[in-house]
C-alpha cells in the first residue's frame, strides 16, 4: 500500500489523550484490567517477601504484611544459606554480569549478521538454512546436554567462561537470526542496492546502514536475550565451571530445597532481587519504543 | 555465480558449522540413543525400536502428548491474541505507556519456580481466590481448576500466557512503531475506523513478526518444565504432564535416557509436522 | 659433588612430597543440603575435615533433576568431584556403570561389614567391596500430630488405621482437617508405603519390595492397601493438589489439621516454629507401622580416579565421614539417624530415640523404593499411586493388578 501525496494543508496528529471519547475510556479500562491480571502475582510475591515467618505461618496469602519488613530481603542478599556458605545470593552477581554482557552482545551480533546474510542471499537454500536453524530450538535441551558436554570438553571449553558464552550464542542463534531476518526482509531492497552501487561492501552495509536502522528490533532482541541469559540456570550450572557460576545457581539452592525448611519470604525476596536487572532493562528500554525512530530512516 | 553474495555466504559458515555440530550432531546422537537400551549413561549397543514401543505403551506419554497439543494451542493463540491486543492498545498514545509496558513485561523476568508457586497459591481452592471470594460471602463460588484432573491444564495455560504474552506485546509493539505514519494518515483520509485498520491493514503487514512470535511460543511449549513443576507437579495424578517434563523425569529421575531420547524424537517430529507448512508458506510469502 | 646432588635431590623430593600433601587434601563435594539445619549439618563434616588439615570445596546443587544433571555432566566432562551425595539405592547402578571407586582399602573402614544395618551394608557394597559411606538414615513413616487439636477433639493418636478413621470422623465433626496432605506423587507414594506396611506388616512389604513377589504385589493385601488409601480421600482437604510437604506440616503447626504422615525431616519445621516434641506436637510411627522403619539413606560416594591428590582427598573424607562421632554430630543437627550401629545417641530428641532402638533389628527395616527397584520401576509405581489417588474411577483391584504388572517388569 503506497502512501498518496498529501495536500499540504492536512496535518495528521495522533489523537490527544485529552479528548475523552468512549473509545479512550474503553481503552484504559481494558488496559487497567490487564494490569490487574499481570500484577497480582507480583503483588503476592512482594507481599510474601515482606512478611515474617510468623505471619506466613498464621495468615493466608492475601493478608497484608504488618509492616515494610525488609529482613527477608537482606537475608536473601547477604545471609541465606546456599550450602556451607551462608552469604545469600550476592556472591555470584558479578559472575552473572560477566556471562550476560558478552553473551547478549555476541549472540545478537551473530544473529543479526546471520539474519542479514540470509536476507541478502535470496534463494530457496537460504530459507532452508533458516528453517533448519529453527529445528535446533525444538528439542528439550536437557536431552542433548550429555553430547554437548562431551563436545565442549573435547575442545577444552567445558567449565570455562568462553564456553558458557558460546553456549548462549549457540542457543540464541535460531531466535536472533529469525528476528533479524524478518526485519531485514521488510527493508526495501533499494537501500542496499543503492549502497552497493556506491561501492559499499557487505559488512559496511551491515554496520553503517542496517544496524542503526534496527533500533526497534535491537531493543526487542536485548530484552529477550538479557532476560533469557540472566535467568538461565541449568546451562550456567553445567557449562560455566565452578568459578563462574551465575547468581541463579545460588537462587536455586535457596529456593529449591526438597527436605529442608522452606522460608517463603526469603525465597520470594531472592527471586525478586534476581529479577531486578532485567526489570531495569525493560524500564530503560522505554524510549526506544517511540514511534518513528526507525520509520524515518527508511524514507530518508 | 558463486561470487555473488560471497560475503553473505561466508558469514554464514560459522553458523552453519555450529548448527551442524551442536544441533544436528546432537540430534543425531539423540536419535541413535533412542535406538539403544541406555539407562543412566549412554550404552551404544544397538537395540532397535523397542524404546518407541515402550513409550507408546506408557499412559503418561499419551497424556503428555495430548497436553502438548491442547496446552500448546491455547498458549500460542492466547499469548498471540492478548499480546497483540495489548500492543495495539498501547500503540494508541496512552498516558503512562511506560508503566503499562513494564508491568506487562515483568512476568518474563521472574523465575517461574517462584511465580509458579504464587499462581499455585492463587488457584488453590483452600488458599487462593476461591477461598477469598467465599470469605466475602459467595459460598457457592468455585474455582478449583487446579484440583480437577480435567481442568488443571487450563489453569496452567493461564499462568503460561501470563508469562509470555508480555514478550509478544513487546515484539508487536516494536513492529507497530515501525509502521510508516503515512499509512495511518491514509487510513484517516479514507475514513477507516481505527480497529478496522489494525485488523485489515496493519497486522497483515506484521506477518513476519507474527511468525517470529509463533515460533518463540512454540519452542516455549516444547520446553515447558519449570512452569508445570511449580504449579502442579504434573498432577493431579498425571493430568498436567507435558512432554518437556516427561523427558526430564525420564532422563534424570528414572535414569532412562533412551526412552527420553525416543520421546524427544517424537516431539521433534510432531513439531516439524505441525509447524513446517505454516513456516514455509510464511517464508515464501516474504520473497522479495 | 655427589653428596650435594643427592642432598639437593632429597630436599626436592621432600619438597615435592610436602607440596603434594598440601595439594592432596582439597576435597570437592557435591551435595544438596542448603537450607538451615541441613547446611549446618554438612558444615559439621566440613569442619571436621578442616580440623584434619583438609580443605573442603563446597558444590551444592538442590533440586533432584539439576543435581543429577550437574553430576552426570561433571562425569561426562572429565571433571569429577572428590565425592558426591547419592541415595543408598543408586550405588549399585553407579558401580555397574564403572563410575565409583571402592573405599574399603582405606584403613578406617576395616570391619565395615559390621558397622551398619545389614540392609545398608548390602546396598552400599558390590561384590564384597564397599563403595559408599552412609551418612544418615531417614525414616519416612512418621505421624506428626497437633496435641492441641487431638486434645480438643478428645482422641488419642491412632495406632491402627481403624483407630485412625474413627478418630478422623470425630476430628472432622469438630471442624478440623483430619490429615494434612500434600498431593505430590512422592508424598502420595510415601503415605501408600506406610499403608502397605500397616496392612500386611513388614513381611508383606518386603515380599513386594525386596523379593519382588508378583503374587503378593497383586494379591488381596495390596487390594486392601488401595482400599484404605482410597478411604483416605475423604479425610483430606480439597486444596491438597501439589501442596508442598511443608505447607501441609504448617497446617498441623497452626492447628488447622490434626495429623500428617511424613518423614523425619518434618521435625525441622516444628523446631523452626519453636514447638517442643511431646508438648506442642507429637511424633509416633504411622498407624499400623509400629516396629517398622521405612528407611531412606543418603550416602557419600567417590568417583573413580587414581591421581594421588584425589586418592588422598578421598581417604581424608572417608576417615571423617565413617567416624561414629561425626555421624552423631551430623545427625543431631539434621534430625535423622546415624547409620553406624555403635553410635552414641543418648542426647538425641525423643522422636529420634523412638526409632533408634529399631535400627538394630534387621526385620524392622523396610527399604525405600529406590533401594528395591530400578529407577524406572520406582517412577512407574509413583505414577500408578498418584493416578489412583486423583482418579476415583480406578478400582483397588485394577490398581493392584497394575502394581503386579509393574513389579513383574522390573
Amino acid at each position: 500500500m503506497t502512501a498518496t501525496p498529501l495536500a499540504p494543508t492536512l496535518v495528521y496528529t495522533v489523537p490527544r489523550s485529552s479528548s475523552i471519547r468512549p473509545g479512550r475510556i474503553l481503552l484504559y479500562v481494558i488496559l487497567s484490567l490487564a494490569l490487574v491480571y499481570y500484577a497480582i502475582p507480583l503483588l503476592l510475591v512482594i507481599s510474601t517477601s515482606l512478611k515474617t515467618a510468623e505471619e506466613l505461618r498464621n495468615g493466608n496469602i492475601f493478608t497484608l504484611p504488618q509492616s515494610l519488613n525488609f529482613d527477608a530481603w537482606t537475608k536473601a542478599w547477604m545471609t541465606a544459606c546456599t550450602g556451607i556458605e551462608c552469604n545469600g545470593i550476592h556472591g555470584n552477581f558479578w559472575n552473572s554480569v560477566e556471562i550476560v554482557v558478552p553473551s547478549v552482545i555476541l549472540s545478537i551480533l551473530f544473529g543479526a549478521l546471520t539474519g542479514f546474510a540470509l536476507s541478502q542471499w535470496q534463494s530457496k537454500l537460504s530459507r532452508v538454512i533458516l528453517l533448519s536453524l529453527m529445528l535446533g530450538a525444538f528439542i528439550p535441551y536437557q536431552v542433548i546436554l550429555y553430547p554437548l558436554v562431551r563436545i565442549f570438553s573435547s575442545v577444552g571449553l567445558y567449565g570455562t567462561l568462553p564456553g558458557i558464552i558460546l553456549i548462549h550464542i549457540i542457543f540464541g542463534l535460531p531466535y536472533m537470526a529469525l528476528l533479524f531476518f524478518n526485519f531485514y526482509q521488510g527493508v526495501p531492497p533499494e537501500l542496499s542496492k543503492a549502497a552497493k552501487m556506491d561501492g559499499a561492501g557487505f559488512f559496511t552495509i551491515f554496520f553503517e546502514i542496517m544496524l542503526p536502522m534496527s533500533v526497534n528490533v535491537l531493543v526487542v532482541a536485548i530484552i529477550m536475550q538479557a532476560t533469557g541469559i540472566w535467568n538461565d540456570f541449568l546451562l550456567g550450572l553445567i557449562f560455566a565451571g565452578r568459578d563462574h557460576l551465575p547468581m541463579t545457581v545460588q537462587l536455586n539452592n535457596i529456593v529449591n530445597t526438597t527436605t529442608g525448611v522452606k522460608e517463603y519470604n526469603v525465597n520470594m525476596a531472592a527471586t525478586f532481587l534476581t529479577a531486578l536487572p532485567p526489570l531495569l532493562i525493560y524500564i530503560l528500554s522505554g524510549r526506544y519504543f517511540a514511534r518513528g525512530l526507525a520509520a524515518g530512516a527508511v524514507k530518508g | 555465480m558463486f561470487k555473488k553474495n560471497l560475503a553473505a555466504k561466508l558469514t554464514l559458515v560459522p553458523s552453519a558449522v555450529v548448527i551442524a555440530v551442536c544441533f544436528y550432531g546432537t540430534i543425531l546422537w539423540t536419535l541413535y540413543i533412542s535406538l539403544t537400551h541406555s539407562t543412566m549413561l549412554p550404552n551404544y549397543k544397538f537395540y532397535g525400536f523397542g524404546q518407541y514401543a515402550t513409550l507408546l505403551s506408557m499412559p503418561r506419554w499419551h497424556t503428555a502428548f495430548a497436553n502438548m497439543l491442547i496446552f500448546g494451542s491455547l498458549f500460542i493463540v492466547g499469548s498471540l491474541v492478548i499480546g497483540t491486543t495489548l500492543a495495539a492498545l498501547l500503540d494508541r498514545n496512552v498516558k503512562a505507556e511506560g508503566l503499562f509496558r513494564v508491568f506487562f513485561l515483568y512476568p518474563l523476568s521472574m523465575s517461574f519456580v517462584v511465580t509458579g508457586l504464587a499462581w499455585q497459591w492463587l488457584l488453590n481452592p483452600t488458599t487462593g481466590v476461591e477461598a477469598l471470594v467465599r470469605s466475602f460471602g459467595w459460598q457457592d463460588f468455585s474455582f478449583n481448576w487446579l484440583a480437577s484432573p480435567e481442568n488443571a491444564i487450563y489453569a496452567v495455560s493461564i499462568a503460561a500466557i501470563w508469562q509470555s504474552s508480555g514478550l509478544v506485546m513487546a515484539i508487536m509493539l516494536a513492529g507497530l512503531r515501525g509502521i510508516d505514519s503515512d499509512i495511518w494518515k491514509a487510513t484517516k483520509i479514507d475514513g477507516i475506523p481505527v480497529w478496522r485498520s489494525y485488523i485489515s491493514i496493519v497486522l497483515p503487514m506484521l506477518r513476519p513478526l507474527i511468525l517470529t512470535c509463533v515460533i518463540l511460543l512454540a519452542t516455549a511449549v516444547v520446553k515447558s518444565y519449570d512452569l508445570v513443576v511449580a504449579m502442579t507437579g504434573g498432577g493431579p495424578g498425571i493430568s498436567t504432564d507435558v512432554p518437556g517434563k516427561f523427558v526430564v523425569d525420564l532422563l534424570f529421575q528414572r535414569a532412562n535416557i533412551s526412552t527420553a531420547a525416543a520421546a524427544a524424537m517424537l516431539m521433534l517430529l510432531t513439531v516439524i509436522c505441525a509447524l513446517s507448512p505454516y513456516v514455509y508458506i510464511e517464508l515464501k510469502r516474504q520473497k522479495r | 659433588m655427589g653428596m650435594k646432588l643427592s642432598l639437593a635431590g632429597a630436599s626436592t623430593a621432600i619438597g615435592l612430597l610436602l607440596s603434594n600433601q598440601a595439594f592432596a587434601q582439597t576435597a570437592e563435594v557435591m551435595h544438596y543440603w542448603t537450607s538451615g539445619s541441613e547446611a549446618a549439618a554438612i558444615k559439621v563434616i566440613a569442619d571436621d575435615v578442616a580440623k584434619k588439615g583438609g580443605t573442603w570445596k563446597d558444590s551444592p546443587v538442590t533440586g533432584y533433576e539439576a543435581a543429577r544433571a550437574a553430576v552426570l555432566s561433571r562425569l561426562a566432562g572429565g571433571d569429577a568431584p572428590t565425592s558426591m551425595v547419592v541415595d543408598l539405592g543408586e550405588i549399585k547402578p553407579l558401580v555397574e556403570q564403572g563410575i565409583l571407586a571402592p573405599i574399603d582399602d582405606v584403613a578406617s573402614t576395616n570391619g565395615w561389614q559390621t558397622f551398619f544395618p545389614k540392609l545398608v551394608v548390602d546396598n552400599a557394597s558390590v561384590d564384597g567391596h564397599l563403595y559408599a559411606v552412609p551418612i544418615d538414615i531417614g525414616t519416612a513413616n512418621w505421624m506428626w500430630y497437633s496435641t492441641k487439636v487431638l486434645n480438643d477433639v478428645g482422641v488419642k493418636p491412632p495406632a491402627t488405621w481403624d483407630e485412625f478413621f474413627a478418630a478422623a470422623d470425630k476430628i472432622k465433626a469438630k471442624g478440623y482437617i483430619p490429615l494434612a496432605f500434600g498431593g505430590q506423587a512422592w508424598q502420595e507414594a510415601l503415605v501408600f508405603r506406610s499403608i502397605m506396611i500397616a496392612t500386611g506388616g513388614n513381611k508383606f512389604y518386603t515380599d513386594v519390595y525386596t523379593k519382588h513377589d508378583v503374587d503378593a504385589a497383586g494379591g488381596p493385601l495390596m487390594v486392601k492397601s488401595f482400599e484404605t488409601f482410597a478411604k483416605l480421600r475423604g479425610y483430606v482437604d480439597d486444596g491438597n493438589t501439589n501442596r508442598n510437604w511443608n505447607d501441609a506440616t504448617n497446617m498441623v503447626i497452626t492447628g488447622k489439621a490434626a495429623m500428617q504422615i511424613m518423614g523425619d525431616w518434618a521435625k525441622g519445621e516444628f523446631q523452626a516454629a519453636n514447638m517442643t516434641p511431646g508438648k506442642d506436637y507429637g511424633c509416633e510411627l504411622a498407624p499400623g507401622t509400629n516396629g517398622v522403619l521405612n528407611i531412606v539413606s543418603d550416602t557419600f560416594v567417590f568417583p573413580v580416579g587414581d591421581k594421588p591428590e584425589q586418592v588422598a582427598a578421598r581417604k581424608l573424607l572417608v576417615d571423617v565421614m565413617i567416624d561414629p562421632r561425626t555421624q552423631v554430630a551430623f545427625n543431631t543437627v539434621k534430625g535423622a539417624l546415624p547409620p553406624r550401629l555403635d553410635a552414641n545417641l543418648k542426647d538425641a530428641d525423643i522422636c529420634t530415640q523412638k526409632a533408634a532402638a529399631l535400627l538394630k533389628d534387621q526385620n524392622a527395616l523396610a527399604p525405600n523404593a529406590e533401594l528395591s527397584f530400578s529407577s524406572e520401576t520406582v517412577g512407574a509405581i509413583k505414577d500408578l499411586v498418584t493416578q489412583f489417588w486423583s482418579n476415583p474411577s480406578m478400582t483397588p483391584a485394577d490398581a493392584a493388578k497394575q502394581y503386579a504388572d509393574i513389579v513383574a517388569r522390573n
